[in-house]
């Protein structure tokens, strides 16, 4: 046995193996996701009443982000930046930035429930969050009130949700977990309910139309709210995407393994309350993509966090952008971008758990 | 231990934040001061509604209608020429139900002047805005006020022309629309026109009617309900001007502008009723009439319920052209025993002077509810080829 | 006290008061030893392993552990398929700062982690493929690559054939003579713990317990209190060497 040691102890380093796919995920998507959603987001700035081409739209953009003035004799008319910096590039941005801490807050709350049937609006934060937006809407609150109220409301509703789980002494991984969500989410969506009774008739055509989920009326201080959240509790979700892995281990062994579970849940359902709220706090419910677009980033690059969390995030900035995209030109008729990304997001997640044949979903 | 901070060391690392650090430049990049519309090079002065001039490029590149429908601007202009956007699909539906349609036909034919996406309130101001902008045209026109579109266009500095929003009464914007829409095409006299000869209606109907001489009036009561829909009860308080013109006195005077409801509308007792007819399924005289509700009040007892004059032909807005008519058509029905059966006459002439039109018997049929009010009385007056040698003493 | 590893005294949980599961046990495990828990199901085996691993808050008593810990748990679901390095990798959270990623270093001592255990040829295989030996092995490296002083492992023979299980009796053994790692584990089969363990505790309901060095408490009588029923102990000589073992007399 004593040899055995001595061995063991001067192997040189052992070889890492690697499959080929690897090499090309590993540099290969996180370029294309890069890459697309810059594309996408230009792309998306030509559509419109207004004519607008992509080089325009690249180079007006370009401008606009770069520091310094703008050039004194611009080749873009005063017509296309106005098309451009007023009414199209919030509302692209507002739906990008959308689906990106969406699909980010989903990710993570699917690591830290140990469950991939979870999303924020199964959990209830996106309902107390529109509770909270509905009720500053009927005070009359102003836009940041607004994004505050409803940040209260979401971080309420999440700790009612583990809260009632806990009550019930259930493991957090539980269906108990899942239900405790579905209840206290009608429990809010009830509450909603209250309030648009209440609301006088100046107030209930734009709470109702808000509910839905749209991006329409974007503008620079709505896009300053969700980006300053969204970016910034993004950015930290971020970097802590590896220790995501552990937690979606379980408690006992994410604690012997030497980390303060507790702090760090309790963090997360912070960062992901306060993405989601600025969320729903600009552009009402959008659910199911915080459900499904981590399941196909999962399909496409594996369970680790380190690579799921920034695919999951650019996937879903994809996801709502296009279909947004969709509703602004080809539906002439507005329909709401929470509508359709519940009409597509059904049949996809349906698809999904039909060719997986629960692969990938639970090793039970 | 830590062994790299941030986890940036690798460059793999740094590709996944490429996505943050751009989406958050761009955003940043919003917030550069909007971009304005520069002058015209060359320009002509028009006030608006409040007096403020307002620069219009020449040459005068035509007039888009915003957030409403180009009757207004018709009727005070005669120039569908000019126009380079009327409104969205809905608003042409609503163009269509116009006496003006009928003059302008063209304008509800060509479909460029109503390509505009549907307008709704709840979406943001910019909702049209990129459509009008590729209209390009002289000058937007329209009403200013609270969340207008005109008040977002403004903002950037184009040629924005408000003609009402700051007048109390259906006159004064009357009055204020006709001399700013002229004025916009040149023809300041055309608004004037139409003023005077609003004024010269009233003035014959006041010489013939004498409504300062009356001791005892009919009390009148304007108001919207349905029998299908309880809740839809609601009464106009904007006409007291034109019951006084017309030798009525107003039922609803001294009572709360809020809570119109059935218990309310019979202890207002009006002598006679008129009803509004439109939004919340609300009905006509024939429903009226035989609603339980009703069965107490003066009106309904005297079959005195009418479907007020161009409801359907005009959708409420009667404008300067038939308002005094309308005046009138009321007063004929308080008092019949004073004034002489005008109404079809008057309006077949106000049509023809205003538009050159002129309005064969159906259509007035339409503008003053025939069909509709067939069941009240006091209504034969206004039947084509009424004879009358001289007014009769009304026993009622 | 420096050469205590974990030590306990007084300890009891009720999880209802009133319901003592366990109560006043007290034992010391010294640094580098193998310690055996033994008990029926239901005496509060995994209940005084929660208490250990700091997952639970005993009710009674205190206890003082020195040095890191590592579990090496008698199941292993897994929700997401995570792949075995990626497992192994998990272990080094200790070492990874809490904005921080793995390094390459951390890759490569949980692949000598996995290497060691032979199981380096699965590095890039789905944990849930694996079968229940070899994950167990899979935990084993993780254990070590964060670099843990104690290991408490829930019966970790249980779920396994001969083979594996001599496997792992082996591995106990030479992680606490070679790499001085403190070994604790609860086993269903005294003759695993007479074979490996230095010291052992007998859970014998309530407040009766035995602890001491392992020989001495794995006593004939010992035994056949917590079992109810007749376990003889055994000498024999095998190709030169003496072996001992505890072996149920079936009636």
């Amino acid at each position: 046995m004593t040899e055995m040691t001595i061995v063991a102890k001067t192997l040189p380093v052992t070889p890492i193996p690697m499959k080929l796919s690897d090499k090309w995920f590993g540099w290969a998507i996180p370029l294309l996701l890069d890459v697309g959603v810059l594309v996408a987001v230009l792309a998306s700035l030509c559509i419109g009443a207004y004519p607008m081409s992509f080089g325009q739209a690249a180079r007006i953009v370009m401008h606009l982000a770069w520091p310094g003035p703008l050039p004194a004799n611009p080749p873009w008319s005063v017509k296309e930046i106005t098309v451009v910096q007023v009414i199209r590039l919030p509302r692209v941005l507002l739906a990008t930035l959308a689906g990106l801490g969406l699909g980010i807050s989903g990710t993570a709350l699917q690591a830290m429930m140990r469950n991939p049937l979870v999303g924020p609006d199964i959990v209830g934060v996106s309902s107390g969050a529109a509770f909270g937006g509905v009720l500053a809407m009927l005070w009359d609150f102003s836009p940041a009130g607004i994004i505050g109220l409803a940040f209260c409301g979401g971080m309420l509703a999440m700790a009612c949700t583990f809260s009632l789980a806990k009550l019930s002494e259930a493991d957090t991984d539980s269906m108990i977990q899942i239900l405790a969500g579905v209840f206290i989410g009608a429990f809010f969506l009830a509450l909603i309910d209250l309030i648009k009774h209440l609301a006088n008739d100046a107030q209930l055509p734009t709470m109702a139309y808000w509910l839905l989920g749209t991006f329409v009326g974007a503008d620079a201080k709505k896009v300053a709210m969700i980006a300053v959240p969204t970016l910034c509790a993004g950015a930290v979700l971020m970097t802590m995407r590896w220790r995501l892995n552990l937690l979606s281990l379980g408690d006992i062994d994410a604690k012997t393994l030497g980390m303060n579970v507790a702090m760090l849940r309790w963090l997360i359902i912070g960062l992901v309350s306060l993405i989601v709220a600025s969320q729903v706090a600009v552009s009402g419910l959008v659910g199911w993509v915080g459900l499904v677009v981590p399941h196909i980033a999962r399909m496409l690059v594996g369970p680790d966090h380190r690579r799921l969390l920034p695919t999951a995030g650019l996937l879903g900035a994809l996801f709502v952008l296009s279909l947004d995209d969709l509703t602004r030109a080809l539906l002439k008729a507005e329909i709401p971008v929470g509508v359709l990304t519940a009409l597509v997001g059904t049949p996809v997640i349906c698809f999904l758990l039909w060719k997986s044949q629960g692969k990938g979903w639970g090793c039970e | 231990m830590i062994r790299n901070s941030f986890g940036l060391v690798h460059p793999r690392e740094a590709l996944w934040l490429v996505p943050f650090v751009c989406l958050g430049i761009i955003a940043l990049g919003l917030f550069r001061p909007q971009p304005k519309f520069p002058a015209p090079a060359q320009s002509r002065i028009v006030r608006d509604e409040t007096g403020k001039p307002v620069q219009i490029a020449v040459p005068f590149r035509g007039v888009a209608v915003v957030g409403s429908t180009p009757d207004g601007y018709l009727m005070d202009t005669h120039a569908p020429e000019f126009l380079v956007h009327a409104g969205d699909p809905d608003g042409r539906k609503r163009f269509a139900g116009l006496m003006e349609s009928l003059v302008y036909p063209e304008v509800l034919k060509k479909d460029s002047l109503w390509d505009a996406g549907l307008f709704k309130y709840a979406h943001g101001p910019y909702a049209e805005f990129e459509t009008l902008l590729a209209y390009d045209p002289g000058v937007f026109l329209g009403y200013d006020g609270g969340f207008s579109l005109l008040t977002q266009l403004r903002n950037f500095d184009l040629p924005v022309l408000a003609d009402w929003g700051h007048q109390k009464t259906n006159e004064q914007v009357g009055f204020s629309v006709a001399r700013v829409d002229s004025a916009l095409i040149g023809h300041p006299e055309l608004g004037e026109a139409r003023i005077a000869s609003y004024r010269r209606v009233f003035a014959d109907l006041e010489k013939e009617l004498q409504p300062s001489l009356m001791d005892s009036r009919p009390s009148v009561l304007t108001m919207a309900a349905s029998s299908r829909d309880r809740t839809g009860v609601s009464v106009a308080r904007w006409r007291q001007d034109d019951y006084f013109r017309a030798g009525m006195d107003d039922a609803s005077q001294g009572w709360a502008i809020r809570g119109d409801d059935a218990e309310r509308i019979l202890a207002m007792d009006p002598d006679i009723v008129i009803l509004m007819g439109t939004g919340n399924g609300a009905e006509g005289p024939r429903e009226f009439l035989q609603d339980p509700r009703w069965f107490g009040l003066k009106a309904t007892e005297s079959r005195r319920v009418y479907k007020d004059y161009g409801v359907d032909a005009l959708k409420g807005n009667a404008g300067l052209t038939f308002s005094p008519v309308e005046v009138r058509w009321m007063a004929e029905i308080a008092h019949p025993d004073r004034l002489q059966p005008r109404v079809r006459q008057l309006s077949r002439e106000r049509m023809y002077e205003e538009f050159g039109y002129l309005l064969n018997e159906d259509q007035i049929d339409y503008l003053l509810q025939i069909k509709e009010n067939s069941d009240s009385i006091g209504v034969r007056r206004f039947i084509r080829n009424y004879q009358s040698t001289s007014y009769q003493r009304s026993s009622k | 006290m420096s050469n205590i590893a974990i030590e306990f005294d007084d300890l009891g949980h009720a999880y209802k008061p009133g319901h003592w599961v366990f109560q006043k046990y007290q034992a010391e495990v010294p640094h580098g030893s193998i310690f055996a828990l033994l008990g029926p199901n239901g005496a509060g085996k995994t209940t005084l392993l929660k208490a250990l691993l700091g997952a639970l808050k005993p009710t009674a008593g205190k206890i003082a552990i020195e040095g890191r810990t590592a579990l090496v748990p008698q199941l292993f679901q897994v929700t997401f398929d995570y792949s075995v390095l990626d497992m192994v990798l998990m272990g080094r959270a200790r070492q990874v700062g809490l904005f921080s990623q793995p390094s390459a270093q951390d890759e490569e001592a949980a692949m000598d982690s996995l290497n060691r255990f032979g199981m380096a040829d699965f590095a890039r295989h789905p944990f849930h493929e694996l079968s229940g030996g070899e994950r167990q092995l899979v935990i084993f490296a993780r254990a070590l690559v964060s670099e843990a002083e104690i290991l408490i492992l829930d019966e970790p023979t249980s779920a396994l054939d001969l083979r594996n299980q001599i496997k792992v009796l082996d591995w106990i053994t030479r992680l606490s003579h070679e790499d001085g790692l403190t070994v604790l584990f609860t086993t269903h089969h005294p003759h695993h713990a007479l074979a490996v363990a230095d010291n052992a505790l007998l859970m014998l309901g309530g407040t009766k317990y035995a602890s001491g060095p392992a020989h001495d408490v794995l006593s004939e009588e010992n035994l056949h209190t917590l079992y109810g029923v007749e376990i003889k102990h055994l000498s024999f000589e095998h190709k030169g060497e003496q072996h001992e073992t505890l072996i149920p007399v079936l009636p």
